[in-house]
């Protein structure tokens, strides 16, 4: 093989796999990287949301104005969460998603007298299809308090102790039940009433969402009921970042994040633009290829 | 140098199909989470169902309405959807006239037609309503997969169910009541009724009420009103004028069977009837006012008939069956054929007081069992009445005697067959020997006939079965089948074969030919004996001369043994070559010994001496021996 065919492969090869990182889907669950039915990339779109992935990158977030999206599948250290303290309670609004309860250190940090419970509540009276996907009434408390039907996905619930007046609470009809048994039907034992999935508390100068389900928002579901309309109350017009210090990120995710934050990709949209200047360059070799033999021939 | 274009345009080629396919394979393969559908878990459901019924039993109309346009909006598998909607609609019905129930028990007057609509659609929605819940708790019961928790929310459903029932008749009997007297807080109780009803009654049958008013204070007559409500559905009322003190009977006559069940009763069980009168009588401008009612039970019985069918049936033939009736009434009859379904319906007719017969006539039906249903609908003091018999459609039996002879004789190679058939239907006689056809004939109206039957070609003597097979052509009668036997003798020709073959054996030609076969047979044997022996001997030389070398006359040898053993056998195992030749020298002639001294001489210079021996020598002697042995 020539050198400069030598040549042709390694840079056609290097651009090829350049491409598909940056256009291949994430498959990690909860991933603003993941264009698939359980990813975030509509979340991002959607609340313009900046996806930051260090304690480093939340220290430097302004206080005020600023909302940060929290999705949990694991738990953080003592010292972020001192960090989280500090950042609410000069004026942070931060939306914690979890359904596992790995908030709830996070709660007690922060004075909040609530937890989430590992417990999966189904709904076979107010869904959607099926009573995996209940459907979650909103209660947007203020001067006119109105509703916002969402729905879900196999939420748990929040056990809060003290009721607090004001912000935003989300609750479940009193058909549901929390399936402790986990075997998806009701069983006896298990209790039927209106379970909590969402409530918003005032810490300090900032505002603590907890939302008991990771799949509010994930591509699925955003698009279906009231959830992008409960986002966009949520987030308002204020500055949203969203941390995926929470997330099992992978090798993708990773890589695309700096890509994403080197502004050599962005971490959607078509992956036609680099296949066809992948084309064009492998067709300017290969011209340059056959001129060559022509040359040698002559 | 094309050989190297070559090889590099297929890496190019590799790497490009490699590159197009991995960017474009995303768009093809999302990542898309798995969903699963669930099947219904109609704990939830039932729970709903529940506070819906609490809701209506504790009175609280305004949540079980909301409670029940919820239900309506909740999406559910097809095969309880349609059940779903139809029991909460009545729910809802029900629920809107409670409410007005509610203001009626405590607004209305005597005689009120808004009271009377009311305590009709409540005892319309009462029955209705019982069925639907019932089959939709039944449905919902499949669904459970838990029997425990099945268990306990089923029985606190039908808790709620009996508790809803009772209250439905208690609000019935409180419009009833409103309805004949009106609201009571005000009047005074100053007469008193005195009623006399039997206790039970039959449908479509008078009864007598006997009642009197009587009076404490000077009171002479009082309007009596009398209402009977039959099953609480149907609903008659009469109004006269007694004087105080004074008996009067009343006859009333209970509604007939058909007149219940259009108004949605099921007649199978024993019916109340609730007989409320009301007496009224003025004094001093004000209503003295007295209640009372009584509950009766009413009965429709079973139509006293009795159903005769024939118990076997033929093909394409009648059924006649008759059904006897006691009844005083002209009854209504469908016969069904196997199902209860319209499709199958056979007749409507009739069944009057007496016999009635019917002719009836089915069509494809197949051999085997069927069955007749008689439906009777409800008539006068008769409830519906529903009789299944069972019978069989068989095919006439043919009677058929088959002959043949037992032994043939043959030439000529056929038989006589007898066949009798005792019922005079055209059919067809098929006959077979062995497993060949040799016969097929159709009779129309031959009951004897005499067959020549064709039988194979047998060489000396054979056993045939022969199938006899009677197929009537009338589908009325079933097939016959007769299995017999005959034995064919072929008799000139076995009489020749025992001729020849006596012959054969006593002929001089032929026992000289037998003796010479068992002499060469013995001879065979003898030498097949002898052969193994020189087989076995010659190996034990070939063993021993292994220490030497290998004689070369050792072919010859054996083959010197083979021959010379018929004169004097073997030589033993101690016995030396020469002693051998002394003992086969008394026996053999001078030329044979001669030859046989000759070989041995050369057979022992070539086993025990280094001279060459001539080979050739020695095959020319052993050529003579054979020569001389087969002289």
């Amino acid at each position: 093989m020539s050198k400069a065919l030598t040549t042709v492969v390694i840079i056609a090869v290097l651009t090829s796999l350049l491409a598909v990182i940056v256009d291949l889907p994430s498959p990690t669950p909860y991933s603003p990287f993941n264009n698939g039915s359980l990813g975030y990339s509509e979340l991002v779109e959607i609340s313009n949301a900046q996806v930051i992935s260090t304690i480093n990158d939340v220290e430097s977030l302004d206080r005020g104005g600023t909302v940060l999206i929290l999705p949990l599948v694991k738990e953080l250290s003592n010292e972020t969460y001192s960090i989280f303290k500090e950042l609410v309670s000069e004026g942070l609004t931060i939306i914690v998603l979890d359904e596992k309860g790995y908030s709830n250190s996070l709660l007690k940090h922060l004075g909040i007298n609530a937890y989430v419970s590992n417990q999966t509540v189904l709904d076979e009276i107010s869904k959607l299809n099926d009573r995996f996907h209940p459907i979650i009434k909103v209660l947007i408390q203020g001067g006119n308090s109105s509703y916002i039907d969402v729905v879900m996905y196999k939420p748990s619930y929040i056990v809060v102790s003290n009721k607090v007046l004001g912000g935003v609470v989300g609750t479940t009809s009193s058909y549901a039940y929390a399936d402790t048994d986990g075997n998806g039907y009701y069983s006896i034992g298990e209790v039927m009433k209106s379970y909590i999935v969402i409530h918003s508390w005032n810490v300090g100068r900032g505002k603590v969402v907890l939302i008991s389900d990771l799949d509010l928002w994930s591509n699925d579901l955003i698009v279906k009921e009231g959830n992008a309309k409960l986002l966009k109350y949520i987030v308002g017009s204020e500055r949203t970042f969203m941390l995926t210090l929470g997330l099992e990120i992978g090798l993708i995710d990773g890589i695309k994040f700096v890509f994403m934050k080197f502004r050599l990709s962005r971490y959607y949209g078509s992956g036609l633009l680099p296949l066809i200047g992948f084309l064009i360059l492998m067709a300017v070799l290969m011209v340059v290829r056959y001129a060559e033999r022509g040359q040698r021939k002559v | 140098m094309t050989e190297g274009y070559l090889s590099s345009g297929r890496v190019v080629s590799l790497v490009i199909t490699f590159v197009v396919l991995t960017m474009i394979t995303p768009y093809y393969c999302p990542v898309v989470a798995q969903t699963e559908t669930p099947t219904l878990d109609p704990a939830p459901l039932l729970k709903l169902l529940q506070d819906v019924l609490s809701m209506i039993i504790e009175n609280h109309y305004d949540s079980a309405l909301s409670l029940c346009t919820k239900s309506l909006n909740i999406s559910l598998p097809s095969d309880i959807s349609y059940l779903h909607t139809r029991l909460y609609v009545r729910l809802l019905k029900l629920t809107k006239l409670l409410r007005s129930a509610d203001s009626l028990v405590k607004e209305a007057s005597a005689g009120s037609p808004k009271v009377r609509e009311v305590v009709y659609e409540l005892c319309s929605i009462k029955t209705e309503l019982n069925d639907v819940i019932n089959e939709y708790m039944g449905r919902l019961s499949k669904y459970f997969k838990d029997p425990a928790t099945r268990y306990v929310m089923m029985e606190y459903g039908k808790e709620l169910v009996n508790e809803l029932i009772v209250k439905l008749d208690t609000i019935i009997n409180q419009l009833v009541r409103v309805y004949l007297q009106g609201n009571l807080s005000t009047t005074k109780r100053l007469l008193h009724i005195e009623i006399s009803v039997p206790k039970k009654i039959l449908g479509d049958s008078n009864f007598s009420v006997v009642l009197t008013v009587k009076s404490l204070i000077n009171v002479r007559k009082a309007n009596v009103s009398l209402v009977a409500v039959f099953a609480n559905t149907i609903v008659k009322d009469l109004t006269f004028t007694l004087p105080v003190n004074e008996t009067a009977e009343v006859t009333m006559k209970a509604p007939p069977a058909e007149v219940l069940v259009g108004s949605g009763v099921k007649l199978n069980e024993e019916l109340p009837v609730k007989i409320a009168v009301v007496a009224k009588a003025v004094m001093d401008n004000e209503t003295i006012i007295d209640y009372v009612s009584e509950t009766l039970i009413l009965t429709y019985s079973k139509p006293p008939c009795t159903f005769i069918i024939p118990n076997i049936v033929y093909p394409n033939q009648s059924i006649n069956v008759s059904v006897i009736s006691r009844a005083n009434v002209t009854l209504n009859l469908t016969i069904y054929m196997d199902k209860l379904e319209d499709e199958y319906i056979l007749l409507k007719s009739v069944v009057k007081p007496g016999e009635n017969t019917f002719t009836i006539e089915p069509k494809n039906l197949t051999v085997g069992l069927h069955k007749l249903i008689f439906v009777i609908e409800p008539k006068g003091p008769y409830q519906g009445f529903t009789y299944s018999a069972v019978f069989a459609l068989v095919k006439l039996p043919l009677t058929a005697v088959v002959n043949i002879q037992k032994v043939l004789l043959a030439p000529p190679f056929s038989s006589p067959l007898y066949v009798y058939i005792d019922t005079p239907v055209p059919y067809k006689l098929v006959v077979y020997v062995g497993d060949a056809k040799v016969l097929e004939r159709t009779y129309i109206n031959k009951s004897r006939i005499v067959l020549n039957l064709p039988i194979p070609f047998t060489l000396l003597m054979w056993r045939y079965n022969v199938k006899v097979e009677v197929q009537a052509l009338d589908p009325m009668y079933g097939v016959i089948i007769r299995s017999l036997t005959i034995y064919v003798v072929n008799l000139p020709l076995l009489i020749a074969a025992s001729i020849v073959l006596g012959f054969a054996m006593i002929s001089p030609v032929s026992s000289r030919y037998i003796t010479f076969s068992l002499k060469s047979l013995i001879l065979s044997l003898r030498r097949s004996l002898i052969s193994s022996e020189v087989r076995a001997i010659v190996k034990t030389v070939e063993s021993s001369a292994v220490m030497f070398r290998r004689p070369k006359l050792l072919k010859l040898y054996r083959k010197f043994l083979r021959i010379i053993s018929r004169y004097v056998g073997l030589p033993s195992k101690s016995e030396t070559l020469r002693e051998f030749y002394r003992r086969l020298s008394l026996r053999v002639g001078m030329k044979l010994r001669q030859l046989v001294s000759k070989f041995l001489s050369m057979y022992e210079v070539d086993l025990y001496s280094k001279h060459e021996v001539d080979v050739d020598k020695a095959e020319e002697v052993i050529r003579r021996l054979e020569e001389v042995g087969s002289e």
